[in-house]
């Protein structure tokens, strides 16, 4: 096999073994690239030529006997939302055009010390406001399994990068589903932390209260790594949690599910959605059950019926007053011609930012606008607050529970643009998630017969990724690890 | 619910948004079909919600007031559009006077 199909742990290992250099291991990946973004389009900025000095550098160290750390000449792209000092760092927005950040986010930090060498940044819907990376300023990427599909979104450029063998693995970021369904259109793991588990210092803010950041991989043992190294308290996050640091990847080989309570949502037996999702679905439930898992019948009524509403105030509440720093005085893109610094702030906005991230800038500062605070924001709130209550009378009962990741599918490129509302729906299985703060994993349990990834997603209690890790590995052994899209390209 | 062309207009103004008159009817649309979709939530009882008590995070902890000294006042400054020394330059603030 090509150095590029490699994992994380296994290209570190044989890193640290001598039989392959990094600079062999970076060389490949980027050959992979070079054949396949010409049509799927996954990244925004490459950073070939440092990546080689950086990948020469380690090789140095490792020959004078120097540990370079548990992911050790591991390539990775990160999400563009992601600070990375003297790198443009974009959000796919005109607005941020040619921004370069005068420091590193957290997890750029300890990726790095960790060894990882960064090959570039990923393609995302603007300000990660999506669920197909079709609104980036700098075009659409494509399903690496189906280049007319989305790659889902918004991490979409993450997600596709693992898909199509660029990298073992990549970050994102989730605040309604931007991890977990990329990954289930692009038939990979992705994991969305609990809520305080990764540093957000850095990751240029959507809806604070819901924003995590979390790894894709093609493994369940590189997820488990990963969060080993980007799972760290962070005093410049106000919002991390000074929680024991685990040991996920030693939990992986013991994890078994004989005695596990897995809970199956019974409103959602009761949703029409695709039934190729609904046999993924059926698919892993059995195969939980033959792993011994108990499976236990729950109810999440709230959650699946009022939690989109409930999202789509809040997240863009938070978003209309995140996104007001952008105001064309100290950074990115600004407006020519203003007569005076309020036009300005008009002008550059309206220039700067599309079309979603304007709407929601405006449905945000309206629910939040004196006389409809209280019918949309406080309301919201207090539905937010029943659906967490919700989930926690239903972890009194489950260890975990099981749900589809989307109603569908990858869906065509422009299937959606023009129907906002559709686009927003898709979300409805994610959200809640995000609402109640837990971790949620998604990974691909086969494939349509017009061959598209067809993916689930497991969900843990607070803290409760050793769990989900060790569901998902146990579902590994059964389904197989996540796979490269083969498809010959041109 | 349905919203006007001056409630939206006014909505523009509070956001620093301009909102052109080729935007106005998508946006309209918009807002009517989300705001419409919002009223689902009154079918819910919520009079016994707190929504704003905190239930399991973690106290939220201070730093420690100290001088942690950082170089990266220039590359701050170098990143304005209109950077003059030391100073921003912006259109003018206030009135026409």
């Amino acid at each position: 096999m090509d150095l590029y199909g490699l994992s994380a742990c296994e290209m570190a290992r044989e890193i640290k073994e001598g039989r392959c250099s990094c600079v062999a291991v970076v060389k490949s990946c980027l050959d992979r690239i070079d054949m396949m973004e010409p049509e799927v389009h996954a990244m925004i900025s490459l950073w070939r030529d440092e990546a080689i000095v950086r990948a020469e550098e380690l090789d140095k160290r490792l020959a004078s006997g120097e540990d370079i750390g548990p992911l050790g000449g591991v390539p990775v792209v990160l999400k563009d939302n992601l600070c990375t000092e003297g790198h443009e760092t974009t959000c796919a927005s005109a607005i941020l055009k040619g921004w370069k950040p005068p420091y590193n986010a957290t997890v750029v930090k300890l990726l790095t010390n960790a060894g990882a060498i960064i090959l570039g940044k990923s393609n995302l819907d603007e300000f990660a406001m999506g669920g197909s990376t079709e609104s980036s300023v700098y075009g659409v990427t494509s399903n690496p399994w189906d280049l007319e599909r989305v790659p889902g979104g918004s991490s979409g450029g993450s997600a596709a990068a693992v898909a199509a063998g660029y990298v073992p693995f990549s970050i994102g970021s989730d605040t309604g589903g931007s991890i977990r369904q990329p990954a289930a259109f692009c038939g990979i793991y992705g994991l969305k932390p609990t809520y305080g588990r990764v540093s957000r210092y850095g990751l240029a803010a959507f809806a604070s209260s819901l924003d995590q950041v979390g790894p894709f991989a093609r493994t369940v043992e590189d997820l488990a790594k990963i969060m080993e190294v980007i799972g760290v308290y962070d005093p410049m996050d106000s919002t991390s949690e000074d929680v024991a640091k685990c040991d996920f990847s030693s939990a992986l080989s013991r994890a078994d599910l004989k005695g596990k309570r897995i809970g199956v949502i019974e409103e959602i037996e009761e949703y029409d959605y695709d039934p190729r999702i609904k046999k993924a679905l059926d698919d892993a439930v059995q195969a939980c059950r033959d792993e011994g898992a108990e499976i236990v019948p729950i109810s999440l009524a709230t959650a699946i019926k009022y939690g989109l509403a409930c999202y789509y105030i809040l997240a863009p509440a938070e978003a209309s007053s995140n996104l007001a720093r952008y105001d064309g005085v100290r950074y990115g893109y600004s407006a020519k011609d203003a007569n005076s610094v309020e036009d300005l702030y008009f002008k550059t906005r309206r220039e700067g930012f599309g079309d979603e991230v304007k709407r929601r800038i405006l449905t945000g500062t309206y629910v939040l606008s004196a006389g409809f605070y209280d019918a949309y924001y406080l309301k919201a709130q207090k539905v937010r607050k029943a659906i967490k209550e919700e989930f926690a009378r239903a972890f009194d009962k489950v260890d975990s529970i099981v749900l589809p990741v989307s109603p569908t599918s990858a869906f065509k490129i422009g299937e959606l643009v023009d129907d906002t509302m559709a686009m927003y729906m898709a979300d409805v299985f994610t959200i809640p998630v995000n609402m109640a703060g837990l971790p949620g994993l998604a990974m691909n349990v086969g494939f349509s017969e017009e061959g598209l990834p067809l993916g689930v997603q497991f969900i843990g209690p607070k803290w409760g990724e050793e769990e989900l890790l060790g569901t998902a590995a146990v579902m590994e052994r059964r389904f197989g690890k996540a796979k490269i899209a083969s498809r010959e390209v041109k | 619910m349905k919203i006007t062309s001056e409630e939206l207009k006014k909505i523009g103004v509070l956001a620093r948004l301009e909102v052109g008159e080729d935007e106005m009817e998508p946006l309209k649309e918009h807002f009517n079909s989300i705001l419409n979709y919002f009223e689902k939530l009154s079918e819910l009882d919520l009079s016994d919600v707190d929504p704003f008590t905190l239930e399991d995070s973690q106290p939220l902890k201070l730093r420690k007031d100290e001088v942690i000294s950082w170089d990266g006042r220039e590359s701050i400054l170098n990143q304005s559009p209109s950077r003059e020394g030391d100073f921003i330059r912006v259109p003018r603030i206030g009135g026409d006077s």
